[in-house]
């Protein structure tokens, strides 16, 4: 396209030296709406649509497809560039050889671990996984550096040879081998004035400067298998150190930026770059860089390396950027299509889509205290984990006691890190004596795994874990009126109060968990998860009389708020321990061992320098992460906040983190704040347990 | 596409998996040393505390050899070979299995849906 440009008397930027090898920022153009195309790189076709490049580019319209394919591809040997050495090493490469071939349209413009090789081409993006690269790069051809620079009418020696290869005239033309003093001219070149001070009036002038090596993916696959040949591997030397006239055209750098910066003390090549952009732009130092290293020299520098190189080497659009890109993906429980049905707000939870509200709020909250209600709890961890020293492993992950449960015992439990703080709690259910069903929360379901395994391998503890989060739905019938819903199932004799059973409920084989965080009676109904539309349809039906309504997070959020239940990572910090949240009984100090004891031994020695502490106060829930004032100091922070229904008062849990000797005097929203003992609701859990 | 999958996981020691028996037609995936997904058919284990479990929490789509190269390779992020494959299919995990006419994408139940989205 540069050289159809060309021949038609049009410079593709309006002035500057034409290289056509892609090294220069001087024929960019806009192709199709899209900027910053070399157009010595793309080659001409009808029905092109050109503009020239402008300092505020377009933005891409709707008729133009964002996205672009990605394909990936695997070879032993990946040859970037396809000159007379790169095709040698194409040829001679052992087992499978992909190439890339700029004139081709195909330009590698990325080098990554691997190694991986990405690749823009006519067809979309290419990445390439490979056991070796080689860079065949060839060399750039040295540009002038002087005042004048950036007229029309001047091109390296191979841009010269190709145009008249292609029939151009390029008139009294003039070569020169040396950098000028400068260029003269007005729009286009008239003459130059060489480094003698000879002066030659000329229309067109060829610079034949030198070569320097294309080093860019060289530089970026430092550490990789890569290798470089032909003209690539040339030994670099330094051009003459620039006095006067702009270093880097993409950045309209000039030398005297250059030495602004150095007198600012900016005296090191990375420094220099950040300091002035130069090699930040669009030929990502081709121009500029031996420049800028022999800029250094000069000064005293030592050899100055190279700036570092990262993709990309070519401007890339944003579509080719996201090619292959896919955003992280959402679970959908079995019951997703259920709640929909149900005319429920689905939102994103953690890993998850999940019911936020159905139609009728008041309807979800008051069938769980009042009546009968089911949730959708399918999104908690859950982990089978068997084995001769399963307990003796259990016994070191838990700051509970868990030896001393029986088969068919629940019990609830934080899961601490080595530093004593709370990643995560739920419940171990004992199935066996070596056989336990683990849950966890929503949010730590996928670190459970690893957490458990890692330290299973750690103390050598021969175990068998099995990750059954995804592989198992869960539905929690929660309400006074639960019983009488899972009787109607078919289950006559439930699971006591932190107690569990396998039974059938409308003959699906159910894991029965009964514990409680709406504060009222709860079973959890643990089963597979192609059992779990037909098991919600059967609660649901059976239910319908006794006034049963799902409930979703929002309500569910209220409800254990009322229980003063904390939630791990809503409530909880990174750096909470169960002292600071109020749940010093769940640590066991006289165990012999777990993980975090020894933290909790030495902190629990320390000042108490912050608290999670019930509140309460009149009128609506102020927003979560509310300050709470004492006067006019801010002395902690909301964490949770609810109007509670039942109880006709806002209630919250929120941290305090200094240390005043009573909360007292506490306020938050312009609002007197009352500290208040949790739970809010039922405090003697009477009703969960009945 | 994505038809459920009843299947059995089990869980045991890396030697007991090694040995493991299955009646014929069975197809055993072992997904890591202590792991393996078997379909259609039983399966016996030589570990006393090896958990086997029926799993259904897993949706699979049949297809032939000419709709694997059209429809997965441009999607997947690792070389697909015969056996089992295992990675990232259109940025979901995936198990690819291959073997001769038969072959089939796995994927967990819970990404099935947006599993298809992202086929279309």
């Amino acid at each position: 396209m540069a050289v159809a440009l060309l021949r038609q008397g049009i410079h593709p930027r309006g002035g500057g030296c034409i290289c056509l090898g892609g090294d220069c920022p001087n024929c960019v153009v806009e192709v199709d709406g899209v900027a910053y195309v070399r157009s010595c790189q793309v080659a001409a076709r009808p029905a092109l649509e050109v503009a020239r490049q402008t300092d505020t580019p377009r933005l891409p319209d709707e008729s133009r497809p964002l996205e672009t394919e990605l394909r990936t591809a695997f070879a032993d040997v990946v040859v970037v560039g396809q000159g007379e050495s790169g095709l040698a090493a194409a040829r001679d490469a052992d087992g499978t050889v992909i190439s890339f071939d700029a004139h081709r349209g195909e330009e590698a413009i990325g080098l990554y671990a691997g190694p991986t090789v990405v690749a823009k081409t006519p067809a979309g993006m290419v990445s390439v996984q490979c056991s070796r690269v080689v860079v065949a790069t060839g060399a750039a051809e040295e540009q002038p550096i002087c005042p004048g620079s950036e007229l029309d009418g001047i091109f390296t020696k191979r841009a010269a040879e190709s145009l008249r290869a292609a029939g151009i005239d390029l008139g009294d033309a003039v070569t020169i081998d040396e950098q000028p003093q400068r260029f003269e001219g007005s729009g286009r070149v008239e003459a130059v004035v060489t480094a003698a001070g000879d002066r030659i009036a000329a229309s067109t002038v060829v610079v034949d400067l030198g070569l320097h090596p294309r080093s860019g993916l060289l530089r970026m696959g430092q550490g990789l298998e890569v290798e470089v040949v032909g003209d690539a591997a040339l030994t670099d030397s330094l051009p003459p150190p620039p006095t006067e006239g702009v270093v880097c055209p993409c950045s309209d750098v000039t030398v005297s930026d250059l030495e602004a910066v150095w007198d600012r003390g900016f005296r090191e090549m990375e420094l220099l770059k950040r300091a002035t952009l130069a090699g930040t732009g669009t030929c990502q130092g081709g121009v500029c860089l031996p420049h800028l290293r022999s800029y250094l020299a000069a000064k005293g520098v030592s050899t100055p390396a190279p700036f570092t190189a990262r993709p990309l080497t070519r401007q890339a659009t944003i579509g080719e950027v996201a090619a292959g890109y896919d955003l992280p993906p959402f679970r959908r429980t079995a019951l997703h299509d259920e709640h929909l049905r149900l005319g429920a707000t689905m939102d994103r939870f953690g890993a998850w889509w999940r019911p936020w509200r159905y139609p009728d709020p008041e309807a979800e909250y008051w069938s769980v205290r009042e009546r009968v209600s089911l949730g959708d709890v399918s999104t908690l961890g859950k982990m089978e984990i068997s084995g001769p020293d399963v307990v003796a492993l259990l016994e070191k992950l838990y700051p509970c006691r868990v030896a001393d449960l029986k088969d068919g015992q629940v019990r609830y439990a934080l899961l601490l890190d080595e530093r004593g703080y709370v990643l995560d709690d739920g419940l171990i259910c004992r199935l066996s004596e070596h056989r336990f069903y683990l849950t966890f929360t929503s949010g730590g379901a996928s670190f459970a795994e690893m957490w458990v395994r890692d330290w299973a391998e750690t103390f050598d503890l021969d175990v068998r874990i099995l990750d059954r989060t995804m592989s198992l739905g869960a539905i929690n019938v929660t309400g006074p009126l639960a019983r009488e819903l899972l009787r109607r199932g078919g289950v006559d004799s439930p699971p006591a109060y932190l107690a569990h059973v396998d039974a059938a409920v409308f003959g699906v084989e159910c894991r029965i968990v009964r514990l409680s965080f709406t504060g009222e009676v709860s079973f959890e109904l643990h089963h597979p998860f192609s059992d779990s539309v037909e098991l919600w349809r059967r609660l649901e039906e059976a239910g319908a009389d006794l006034g049963s309504y799902p409930h979703g997070l929002d309500a569910l959020f209220t409800l254990r708020l009322e229980k003063g239940h904390f939630i791990v990572g809503m409530d909880s910090e990174y750096d909470s321990t169960p002292r600071r949240l109020g749940l010093e009984w769940a640590a066991r100090l006289s165990k012999p061992d777990f993980v975090g004891k020894q933290a909790l031994l030495r902190t629990n020695r320390l000042p108490l320098n912050k608290r999670l502490l019930g509140w309460e106060m009149d009128g609506p829930a102020p927003i979560e992460g509310a300050i709470l004032w004492q006067v006019a100091t801010p002395v902690g922070q909301v964490t949770s906040a609810r109007y509670s229904p039942v109880l006709a008062k806002t209630v919250m849990l929120g941290w305090l983190r200094s240390d005043p000797a009573e909360p007292e005097g506490i306020s938050c929203d312009g609002r007197p704040v009352r500290h208040a003992s949790h739970p809010f609701y039922d405090p003697d859990g009477a009703r969960a347990r009945a | 596409m994505l038809e459920p999958l009843e299947a059995t996981r089990v869980i045991a020691r890396p030697a007991a998996l090694d040995a493991v028996r299955v009646s014929p037609g069975t197809l055993l995936m072992r997904l890591a040393l202590d792991d393996a997904l078997v379909i259609g058919g039983d399966v016996q284990v030589d570990d006393p505390f090896a958990i086997v479990v029926p799993d259904s929490g897993w949706v699979a789509w049949r297809f032939g050899e000419d709709q694997l190269r059209e429809a997965l390779v441009r999607l997947c992020a690792f070389e697909i070979h015969a056996g089992l494959n295992q990675g990232m299919v259109a940025g979901l995990p995936a198990k690819i299995w291959i073997d001769g006419d038969r072959s089939l994408v796995i994927v967990a139940a819970a990404y099935a849906a947006e599993f298809e989205e992202r086929f279309r």
